[in-house]
């Protein structure tokens, strides 16, 4: 029946096109919208309008109404009514023109077709919209199993096979010089010393090829040469970019963090993890605060109005969440900033939800102490650290809570107040003088408090007995008092205090006051002013005003005091006027000064037992879960084996060697000094609070605040566990439930693509929809699962490459990078200066490796730039390979270049055969026949050319032997 | 139809992709080449001669650019864009204006009329003040556009967003748009060159960034041109070498490469690199003579004010400018001042002294420009253009107290173009009365490089890069061409 109709219409409406008109139009559209009720409708809803209006709008095509069919998509119109000839639509239908439709599916039948053509040709009338449109709002984008099923984003396949060749057909191997030749380039980034290739080549056997492999991949060059291609996909600079482009000076922490990772084989998970989050997951791990600098290796501007601000902090927010996406998941997050990613399921929601993670990452310069990372450190000694360090652990997560259970049973049958021992002895003065004319009033716990004038610079002597043996420090307790402005613990009219000199002295000779420390100190003046040699520098309190403070010193051990020797204690105040102490208490005890930790003396033993016994009743007069944690911390100081441990470990580690060095990391604004840059305006915060939903990206027309989430596809219902960057780090390396899968399979690509020059996935920084397909799925996942289940070692996937026929095979030459053929250069000149790590430099004419050139963003390094260095603005999977005059310039006339051919002309001078000397250091081989004459002729004509100076000859030689492709060119 | 071609698509995909999209999984073994690098994705492989001419999208007006930067944000109102309505309003304040439009947002005064005098020139009656007594009487060879606005009120991201059309750093420039879509006419010479301030008053803020290739490959970056010493590095021979020894240098890297290359004849790269060689001999003999401004004849100078004290240094740039588009380099930027406040065309403090100084510096060396390439035949295929990052308030900024400075104003400045099949004696687009904001056909700068991408021969819905998963274009997803300013 349904054929018989068909004819009719086509019938019809050939006869109706032959002499159109007006009325026939009507006749037609009529026509149209009978055929579109009865055939067109189920088609379109079958199998275009999911994509196409339903779920989604891809490319902007909306064809659930005539309005959005006619106006067309990002391809530009798609149907002419009337004209189906001309219309695009058809074609895609049929196949003759991309994209193909419906995509990654069966093409339509012909019948279908050819209904559709007709339909056009009639006026492609609809008889109402497919869909019910409430507003002319899209509808949010939904994100579908259909979409998990994406290659990119659903599980690994499983592969039986257990080799790269079970995968690859490769016919050849290449001989094994050119092997041992495109191994060191390939693995270090620099050339085989000649002699070793030599023995290479003469002992060559496939244990020996293995074993050459593991010596490269046990090289510490290896992580330099790797650790590059990372930073390209980490966009790293080493300067904010924009209008100063101020230099970050310790940025290049995170360099070195990457070289370190590699070398040491850190597993991937880790190591993504600790790029998005090692300031939250290890915080005492230099290593995963150095890996935060990642976050932050991106531009910044310098120069904000405040009318910009809020945008650029979202700018900054986006540069970071995008280059997570980019590097670690080959994923275009950043296209649904301002609207439904086009082409992959990503929801400006997920985009949002998953920005949200970041609102606080600032980034910071702070002091790490690094010594631990230094492998000369003495490591038995580090191993107790941890030791004592585990037990002091283990001794607070069990019998600690014994412990405090014991003293609390003594503590009902015997108020034990007065038995709770301080480590302090309070003293008690003979005499208490003001400079100023102020007075003294003692209070009943040993403290008094300060009356009558207050002069705008005292001083206060104290005078006393000494009541211990041998003082080891001082504690001077600076306490609120109701009676004091603001409740003190100053005198100044805001309740401050600035203590500028304290002096103490034993039967009139003075003790050594060191190591000061104190509960709180106002930015700028700290406790350590107290006792610098600045009579005018004090610590002061702002704006802790209205609790108890305190600071310790210790008492050098070359200071000497006895029981009963007459103590003087003078404090002075002499930095701002009237900021005199208004309540305090001295004590002193011979204690190990290293013991006495600041947040315990906070109050007195008796303050604690009162707290705890606060805490105790305020719950109901019982300790249980919910308030145990508390009374432990305060117990801790009163628990004798804690307080042996904890000292232990004081001990242990103030031995150890301390090696303080800033580290730019990224943190939480909220723990750490944000980096702050020259602003217009000091008003301008260096974060925002919360993280909204922005409709089209505009600051300015918010919505709801977002809240953490993930990508919906590459998430199964995925139980959000954890807070902040901490949770996107577990989601994006959580291969059950989270995005872990691809990361495997982004990482394995990534290795392949600098092995053979392309990756499985051509498209390294886009696994979308946009990007490549994989040219081998198997083998993609293979790689991947390899990985996954060896502890996510990338050298294992880097064996199991370079073992295989496929890597061996002969290849066609492939140019080095830009570090490479610098490097390749100091080498064979033997000007390479080896020093690893630390700070780079911006001078050209460094003899260090190139990834030690310091990344400045106004100004690249030109030679690097030359030869296709990223740009450093965004993350780059896939460096471009340029050939320009000017790099054949910079290898004939750049001195630099020139430096390199003397010193290579120098190792040349003393030999009988320079030219096949240069040929093996240059090119790891002797030369032909044709070459050797060539060579010869060259140097000898030159030779003649500068009067018989044999050294400028064979250094125009060498230039030669350097700019030649051979030189640049692997096999 | 809004949004074409944002986050645009592969418009040619290679059938050999297309046939994989469909091939899903299972492909088993699969032989080695087939991974190999050996495909390539379509016009974006530039790799072999990224230099290469090419051919245009349509018959190109202009073949050449020269972009004088008027940097700093030179003020409208003082310059091209007469208001009789701030002449009358002077004094008074600008009521419901919004303090933090320009930069400093406690130091806003009154309104301010232009210290300037106006008075229309030529036969076209175009307007312009007294700052330009020579280049006012070229106004019949320029198309204005006086209804231009930015997005930025501060210099790094308007100079960005002038340059690459954002205004955050990371994409490529103008002239790094057009030697992609262009190629260079002359390999001897860079094909994009820019030159800076020479008077050690600093580079324009944001400095390389606005001239940087971004995400395009390296090639396309602008050269940084001095115009005393060494224009550009490494184009002076070794000392240690005379030219025979060099040349017999370079004859034996080209017999080693060819040796090498017996083993690849096939190496389209590898070519390319033997020829690079005998590129930059070419260019090592002849750009250096292009650079040689002193062996113009005396008249010639003097056009251009070489010899005046306080223009000679952009003088001098000019006629290098001139001296390049005339030997095929195809993008000129010149930036006029240095860095910010005193130091460019930023009048904070006093526009009056700001302006006199720097129009004094460049009236001459343009005006010269534009009769030297009119003279030579030149003018018809370069597109010269005026125009900076932002204009300038009408409200005055306080300086000491006084009404003598204006701030930056995101919401108005004035274009120029002349030559290169621009319409000459014509203006496009209004201000409102006091030059407060654009008004009437309001042009951004999307509009303006969409028209000189048109001029040149290309569509810039056409000229694409596929970056990070997305086509980029320089006019991302707006730009319409100007249709009046074309000839």
């Amino acid at each position: 029946m349904k054929e018989s109709y068909l004819k009719i219409i086509l019938l019809l409406s050939l006869c109706l096109n032959s002499h159109g008109n007006q009325n026939d139009h009507a006749k037609n559209m009529t026509m149209s919208k009978e055929l579109f009720r009865n055939e067109i409708k189920t088609l379109f809803d079958s199998q275009c309008l999911k994509c196409h209006g339903g779920d989604k709008t891809k490319s902007s095509f909306d064809l659930s109404s005539r309005e959005g069919l006619i106006e067309g998509g990002d391809l530009g119109i798609a149907v002419i009514p009337g004209n189906a000839k001309e219309s695009p639509l058809i074609n895609y239908l049929r196949h003759s023109e991309e994209p193909f439709m419906p995509p990654k599916k069966d093409k339509m039948q012909e019948s279908s077709i050819t209904l559709i053509e007709r339909w056009i040709d009639l006026g492609a009338a609809y008889d109402s919209p497919l869909v019910e449109k409430t507003n002319d709002k899209k509808a949010p984008m939904k994100v579908t199993d259909e979409d998990r099923s994406y290659w990119a984003y659903s599980p690994i396949k499983k592969s039986f096979k257990n080799k790269v060749d079970d995968f690859i057909k490769s016919e050849e191997v290449s001989p094994p010089r050119i092997l041992g030749r495109r191994l060191h380039f390939d693995l270090i980034g620099l050339p085989p010393d000649p002699d070793k290739l030599d023995g290479f080549v003469n002992s060559y056997s496939p244990k020996n090829y293995k074993t050459l492999v593991d010596d490269l991949l046990s090289n510490p060059k290896f992580g330099e040469k790797w650790a590059r291609h990372w930073l390209d996909v980490a966009r790293f600079g080493e300067s904010h970019g924009f209008e100063q482009d101020y230099d970050r000076k310790f940025a290049f922490h995170y360099r070195d963090f990457v070289i370190r990772s590699f070398n040491s084989d850190m597993p991937y998970d880790e190591f993504t993890k600790w790029q998005i989050a090692g300031d939250e997951l290890a915080p005492d791990d230099p290593m995963a605060m150095m890996a935060t600098g990642f976050l932050g290796a991106g531009v910044y501007p310098t120069q904000i109005t405040i009318s910009e601000a809020e945008r650029i902090r979202y700018d900054a927010m986006d540069d970071m969440l995008g280059t997570v996406g980019a590097a670690m998941l080959a994923t275009t997050i950043a296209c649904a900033r301002c609207h439904d990613h086009k082409y992959d399921p990503i929801p400006t929601a997920d985009y949002y939800n998953m920005l949200s993670a970041f609102t606080t990452t600032v980034r910071s310069d702070v002091d790490i102490d690094l010594a631990s990372m230094n492998p000369k450190d003495n490591e038995s000694l580090r191993k107790k650290v941890n030791e004592v360090r585990l037990k002091l652990k283990n001794y607070e997560k069990i019998d600690l809570k014994k412990s405090f259970e014991k003293w609390h049973s003594n503590l009902k049958k015997d108020n034990l107040i007065n038995k709770a021992k301080s480590p302090w002895s309070i003293l008690i003065p003979d005499q208490i003088k003001s400079k100023g004319g102020a007075k003294f009033l003692k209070q009943d716990d040993g403290s008094y408090l300060v009356t009558g004038n207050n002069s705008d610079f005292d001083t206060y002597t104290f005078t006393a007995k000494n009541s211990v043996q041998k003082i080891s420090a001082v504690l001077i307790e600076v306490l609120k008092d109701d009676s004091l402005v603001k409740r003190g613990p100053g005198r100044a009219s805001n309740g401050n205090i600035a203590l500028s000199d304290l002096r103490v002295t034993a039967n009139g000779k003075t003790l050594k006051l060191i190591n000061p420390r104190a509960t709180f100190e106002q930015t700028n003046l700290p406790i350590s002013a107290a006792v610098d040699d600045n009579p005018k520098s004090a610590w002061a309190l702002d704006p802790e005003f209205g609790r108890d403070h305190s600071a310790i010193f210790d008492i050098s051990r070359d200071s000497d005091s006895k029981k009963g020797d007459q103590l003087e204690v003078k404090l002075h105040f002499n930095n701002n006027k009237k900021h005199n102490i208004g309540r305090f208490r001295i004590s002193v005890t011979d204690k190990e000064a290293s013991t006495l930790s600041i947040k315990n003396i906070n109050s007195g033993p008796e303050k604690i037992v009162k707290e705890i016994q606060d805490a105790i009743v305020s719950n109901g007069g019982k300790f249980d879960k919910s308030n145990i944690g508390k009374i432990l911390t305060l117990y801790k100081p009163l628990d004798n084996h804690w307080n042996k441990l904890t000292a232990e470990l004081k001990e242990l580690e103030s031995k150890q060697k301390k090696e303080i060095t800033k580290v730019m990391i990224c943190s939480s604004g909220n723990k750490v000094k944000p980096m702050r840059h020259h602003t217009s305006s000091g008003s301008i915060p260096d974060f925002y609070k919360k993280t909204y939903f922005l409709n089209r990206g505009d600051v300015r027309q918010k919505g709801e605040v977002a809240s953490l989430g993930f990508l919906q596809v590459l998430s199964k219902g995925t139980e959000i566990k954890s807070k902040g960057r901490t949770a996107i780090a577990e989601w994006i390396t959580d291969v059950n439930n989270g995005a872990g899968h691809l990361l495997a399979r982004v990482i394995v690509n990534r290795i392949w693509q600098h092995y053979f020059g392309k990756g499985i996935v051509a498209t390294p920084n886009d696994f979308g929809f946009q990007g490549e397909k994989p040219a081998h799925p198997e083998l993609l996942d293979w790689l991947a699962l390899e990985l996954i289940e060896n502890g996510w070692s990338l050298k294992h996937i880097h064996r199991l490459i370079l073992e295989s026929k496929a890597y061996q095979s002969p290849r066609e030459p492939r140019r080095l990078e830009a570090e490479a053929i610098r490097d390749n250069a100091l080498v064979v000149s033997n000007l390479l200066d080896e020093t690893m790590y630390g700070p780079g430099t911006l001078k050209e004419s460094m003899n260090r490796r190139s990834i030690y050139f310091f990344i400045k963003r106004s100004k690249l390094v030109p030679i690097m730039q030359l030869f296709d260095w990223p740009d450093s603005l965004s993350s780059m999977g896939k460096r471009s390979v340029t050939t320009t005059p000017s790099q054949a310039l910079s290898f004939i006339n750049d001195p630099n270049i020139r430096k390199m051919s003397v010193a290579f002309a120098s190792r040349l001078k003393n030999s009988d055969d320079p030219v096949t000397l240069g040929y093996r250091i240059a090119f790891g081989r002797k030369p032909t026949k044709i070459e050797l004459q060539t060579g010869i002729d060259f140097i000898k004509n030159q030779t003649d050319s500068y009067s018989g100076n044999k050294e400028k000859a064979l250094t125009n030689y060498c230039g030669a032997l350097m700019s030649s492709n051979e030189f640049i060119y692997i096999e | 139809m809004k949004n074409m071609d944002h986050c645009g698509r592969i418009q040619n995909v290679s059938t050999r992709r297309a046939l994989l999209q469909r091939a899903g999984g299972g492909i088993g073994m699969l032989a080695l080449n087939s991974l190999l690098n050996q495909s390539s994705i379509g016009s974006q492989n530039n790799s072999i001669n990224p230099l290469a001419s090419k051919k245009p999208h349509h018959k190109a007006k202009a073949k050449n650019v020269i972009w004088l930067f008027i940097n700093g944000g030179p003020s409208h109102v003082d310059t091209w864009d007469y208001k009789p309505g701030l002449v009358k309003a002077d004094g008074q304040k600008l009521d419901g204006f919004d303090k933090t439009t320009g930069f400093f947002d406690n130091a806003v005064g009154p309104l301010l009329k232009s210290p300037f005098e106006f008075k229309q020139h030529g036969q076209s009656g175009m307007w312009a003040s007294s700052l330009f007594p020579n280049l006012s009487k070229h106004v019949d060879k320029m198309a204005f556009i006086k209804s231009f606005h930015t997005q930025s009120n501060n210099h790094s991201p308007a100079l960005f967003m002038a340059n690459t059309g954002v205004t955050r750093m990371s994409h490529p420039c103008v002239g790094s748009w057009v030697t992609y879509g262009l190629g260079s006419e002359n390999e001897n010479l860079p094909a994009f060159v820019v030159m800076s301030d020479p008077l050690n008053r600093g580079l324009p803020k944001g400095h390389a960034a606005n001239w940087s290739s971004g995400f395009l490959p390296g090639a396309y970056q602008g050269t940084w041109v001095r115009s005393k010493g060494e224009p550009i590095p490494n184009l002076k021979r070794i000392g240690e070498l005379s030219d025979q020894q060099q040349r017999a240098q370079l004859d034996l890297i080209g017999k080693l490469n060819n040796e090498h290359q017996k083993k690849y004849p096939e190496d389209r790269e590898l070519t390319a690199r033997i020829r690079s060689f005998e590129l930059a001999y070419r260019m090592q003999q002849e750009a250096p003579e292009c650079f040689e401004v002193d062996s113009e004849p005396e008249h010639i100078k003097n056009l251009y004010g070489l010899n005046e004290k306080r223009c000679s240094h952009f003088a001098r740039q000019c006629l290098m400018a001139r001296r390049m588009v005339e030997r095929g380099v195809r993008f000129v930027q010149i930036y006029s001042g240095g860095m910010e406040n005193a130091r460019s065309w930023d009048g904070h403090g006093n526009i009056k002294k700001n302006h006199s100084q720097f129009a004094g510096e460049t009236d001459q060396p343009i005006a010269g420009l534009l009769s030297d390439l009119e003279q030579r035949g030149l003018l018809k295929d370069t597109l010269v253009i005026w125009g900076g990052e932002f204009g300038r308030l009408p409200v005055s900024q306080l300086s000491g107290g006084k009404p003598t400075g204006r701030d930056h104003n995101p919401h108005a400045g004035c274009y120029w173009f002349a030559g290169g099949g621009s319409k000459g004696g014509t203006s496009y687009g209004e201000t409102d009365e006091i030059g407060h904001k654009a008004a009437v056909d309001k042009v951004e700068i999307h509009d303006i490089h969409a028209t000189i991408l048109h001029l040149l021969g290309m569509e810039h819905k056409k000229l694409t890069y596929l970056h990070s998963g997305r086509r980029f274009r320089l006019t991302d997803v707006a730009g319409n061409v100007i249709n009046d300013v074309v000839a």
